[in-house]
């Protein structure tokens, strides 16, 4: 009975669509449909979705936090950070400057971006080799351990594996989304 | 038609741009246990288990064979810095499983059983933090080498020490 109710509704709607509309009329519609598709998602719809899973558990650095200046102390990536912003230094927020060696190894923590109210896995990793920066000196202590729990710590040089332990800047690199 | 057809083009255009600029800007998603490893683990073993082999022992394709035999089964759990890791028995075993047989790609022996809660409870009860732990490791892995045919290279182990930043500031 279902389906022929459905059959009768499409029925009619292909006929009064047929009846209105020439063939080339209808291509003109589907094609520009086609084109304007992939452009939604670019709406703000997709940041409203966001904002539907956040984090009510916020902690003081990440209510302050903002995601537009990343040579501030408050940018969201820097929940955890201590050290020398290498974005004030002459790298980036995820590069090293010219003349520095980034380490192989970091330490990991994870902020609360506010843009889209979702915790990303943050890898601090510094930059390493040469004498320190002395710029936008930072110290953010989301979820950081004290230094005899030293894999959450970051008042330690993260500079295992280079060939220098001379601390120049940190970076603060994004590993992905942390699970709820 | 002319001024139709740039419309259309344009449209195209800027529907492919929006297609790369959406899958650029997908970021990968990690389940609880893999958020777990990366908080706790990847910054010295590497998001991949994949790190530099004389600085931090490398995971990948390599730490199944702790699977070998009881001592070196022992051995994985009782580690501090496994044993000693803020998360409860439960996500602590699954973490360990993760470790073993996800970033060990393959190399567990076959047959090899995952870590229970119970097992890791009692393990991580008896942490190896009075030993020699580079010498103890070194004798664990050589019977790894004899018996289970782990990589040689797996003796490979010299970690730098530690120096507080305040040293340099």
């Amino acid at each position: 009975m279902a389906f022929s109710k459905i059959d009768k509704l499409s029925e009619v709607f292909t006929r009064r669509l047929a009846g209105g509309m020439s063939r080339r009329n209808a291509l003109n519609v589907l094609g520009r449909a086609v084109v304007a598709a992939p452009l939604l998602p670019l709406l703000p719809n997709e940041r409203k979705a966001f904002a539907a899973t956040a984090d009510p558990n916020l902690t003081e650095f990440a209510k302050h936090a903002q995601d537009t200046d990343d040579k501030q102390c408050n940018y969201w990536r820097y929940c955890g950070i201590d050290g020398f912003l290498c974005s004030c230094c002459g790298g980036g927020v995820h590069s090293c400057p010219p003349g520095s060696t980034p380490s192989p190894t970091s330490w990991v923590g994870t902020c609360y971006n506010p843009g889209d109210k979702r915790s990303y896995l943050i890898a601090y990793f510094d930059c390493c080799g040469t004498g320190a920066c002395g710029q936008c000196m930072c110290d953010n202590t989301d979820r950081g351990a004290p230094v005899y729990r030293p894999l959450g710590n970051n008042d330690i040089i993260w500079c295992f594996g280079t060939d220098s332990m001379a601390y120049h800047c940190s970076t603060a690199a994004l590993v992905g989304l942390a699970s709820e | 038609m002319k001024a139709r057809r740039a419309v259309i083009g344009l449209a195209v255009v800027l529907g492919v741009i929006a297609i790369i600029w959406q899958s650029a800007a997908k970021v990968p998603t990690f389940n609880r246990t893999q958020t777990q490893y990366i908080e706790l683990c990847s910054g010295c073993h590497g998001v991949r288990g994949r790190s530099v082999p004389t600085a931090v022992p490398t995971l990948w394709g390599r730490v199944g064979y702790f699977l070998c035999d009881k001592n070196s089964r022992a051995y994985l759990g009782r580690l501090p810095n496994i044993a000693l890791a803020p998360i409860n028995d439960a996500d602590l075993a699954d973490l360990v499983n993760f470790v073993v047989f996800s970033l060990g790609n393959g190399s567990a022996p076959k047959g090899a059983r995952p870590y229970t809660a119970e097992e890791i409870g009692k393990l991580r009860a008896e942490p190896l933090s009075s030993v020699a732990l580079r010498a103890y490791r070194g004798k664990v892995v050589e019977k790894m080498i004899h018996s289970c045919g782990a990589p040689s290279a797996m003796l490979e182990y010299a970690p730098t020490l530690t120096q507080p930043k305040q040293q340099t500031r």
